[in-house]
């Protein structure tokens, strides 16, 4: 019997100790303030097809983590960079019918739960209006004042949010064939264009090379996009644009959304320049599965606890 | 033997079932707990100045302060609970069960001695050493999967949950059932 409260004395020591680690645990990960995730995304605006310079309704997401028990939600986001702009924002899905949302409250989980986290997505929509580009002809957006139903607000640097318009249609290409292909968990996107007429590619270019160079493949013929200068294509020739999204990443890029869509200048034999867009390069955050401890390093990298 | 200990049989074994009506709890364990306390609280009439039962009376006590608290805030669903508040009334609603278990079952024990039923004592104090470190370890297993929530450690916890406590109703009716007559005869 002596043996038996022996063995019973050290058993509620572990468990009391293993409780306090426990708590210990969660008292470190927990959250000041939530965390946005980066983005570096290009965005085209649509214009009106009556009024030239009058656009529609721009549509994008912004993800960020919070603490489990979190009940704010992000209500309304302005831009510092262009004040004058209206956006609509808010974290359900937008043109959803209403969902009678009858859940056990045990599980008052908002956005997808990983661990002692959430990971919540925003849908903003940058409302229509005249005049969104001043002369430019892109807008960059950065410095976001984020407003959340709890009445406090929150300064973010989301990272590169660029609007361009909307280019023309293809010229001097016709679209023969364009889709993707998923082998081993990578994604290949494939364009292929015929040549109406002779053209020289120029270059390919985006505003985010710079911060999606070593992630990104993008071949021309199986020429590297830094190397297409002055390639010649004549009448019935294939240009074939390959573009891939690494999958292996780093920590801090697993947890940031990219989508670049480069520009192909190129130009016809009397000297006119055109510009082709590529798309489909991205890496949205739709799919991460839970792994709670990249999500742990990945908020030790940014500081946050 | 029998009335006080078929008492914490039932109790135990309602605390296990959760009725659920839409988020209200119909039978909270609470309930199942204050039928635990009637038992021991007989027991310790019958047989009196036994230790163990009176710790196990001051746990079950424990116990049901931490279940009432637990039910409250699901009801009411007071948005503000911090996640620390809720894991650490959970953890010490866990200890406090285990705590009480144990001197439930050594003062069935104390009472076996008592009534100079040695063999039936050694076969249940080995049984309860075996049980003290299992439950234990449940307990251990449940801190864990209450604080973070992998889906593993989850669906372990509630599989080792269910083994363990159908063993735990198992040992108490044994106890429930065991006739104290002039012959040793016993069932475990």
């Amino acid at each position: 019997m002596e043996l038996n409260f022996k063995i019973f004395k050290i058993c509620i020591t572990c468990i009391i100790f293993t409780a306090f680690i426990c708590l210990g645990f969660i008292f470190c990960l927990r959250l000041d303030e939530p965390v946005f995730l980066k983005t570096y995304c290009e965005y085209e605006v649509q214009e009106d097809v009556n009024d030239e310079n009058h656009y529609e309704d721009t549509q994008f997401i912004i993800r960020y983590i919070t603490n489990i028990d979190d009940k704010a939600k992000v209500t309304n986001v302005t831009f510092l960079e262009a004040p004058e702009l209206d956006f609509w924002a808010s974290e359900d899905k937008p043109n959803s019918s209403f969902v009678f949302s009858y859940n056990n409250n045990e599980n008052n989980v908002i956005g997808e739960r990983c661990g002692t986290y959430s990971i919540r997505t925003v849908y903003v929509n940058l409302l229509s209006r005249e005049d969104i580009f001043n002369d430019n002809s892109i807008l960059e957006l950065n410095n976001a004042e984020v407003m959340f139903s709890d009445g406090t607000s929150m300064n973010v640097q989301l990272g590169r949010l660029l609007f361009s318009k909307k280019t023309n249609s293809t010229q001097l290409l016709t679209n023969d064939y364009s889709g993707s292909t998923s082998s081993e968990g990578s994604h290949i996107s494939e364009e292929k264009y015929i040549v109406e007429k002779n053209l020289k590619l120029l270059s390919v270019n985006s505003p985010l090379f710079k911060e999606t160079n070593e992630l990104i493949e993008l071949t021309i013929d199986g020429n590297k996009f830094d190397k297409v200068n002055n390639i010649q294509y004549e009448k019935f020739d294939t240009i074939d644009v390959k573009s891939r999204f690494k999958d292996k990443l780093d920590t801090m890029s697993y947890y940031t959304m990219y989508d670049i869509k480069p520009v192909i200048a190129y130009e016809d034999d009397f000297g006119n320049t055109y510009e082709l867009r590529i798309y489909n390069i991205e890496r949205n955050t739709y799919n991460l599965e839970c792994d709670f401890i990249k999500l742990i390093k990945y908020l030790k990298e940014r500081g946050s606890i | 033997m029998g009335e006080g200990y078929s008492k914490i049989f039932w109790g135990l074994f309602l605390t296990m079932f959760h009725i659920n009506l839409g988020s209200i709890q119909l039978l909270p364990n609470f309930i199942g707990l204050l039928i635990v306390l009637n038992g021991i609280k007989q027991m310790l009439y019958k047989y009196e100045n036994i230790k163990e039962l009176k710790n196990a009376v001051a746990f079950c006590y424990m116990s049901i302060i931490i279940e009432f608290i637990i039910f409250f805030i699901k009801l009411i669903s007071y948005e503000g609970i911090a996640l620390i508040f809720n894991l650490i009334i959970i953890e010490l609603g866990i200890i406090s069960d285990f705590i009480m278990i144990f001197y439930i079952l050594s003062g069935a024990v104390r009472i076996l001695e008592r009534l100079e039923l040695t063999i039936a004592a050694n076969e249940y104090i080995k049984n309860i050493r075996i049980f003290t470190v299992l439950y234990s370890i449940l307990c251990i297993i449940l801190a864990i999967s209450v604080s973070f929530n992998f889906e593993i450690i989850a669906v372990l916890s509630i599989i080792f949950w269910i083994i363990i406590n159908i063993w735990l109703l198992i040992i108490i009716r044994g106890l429930k059932n065991l006739k104290i007559d002039d012959e040793v005869n016993y069932t475990i």
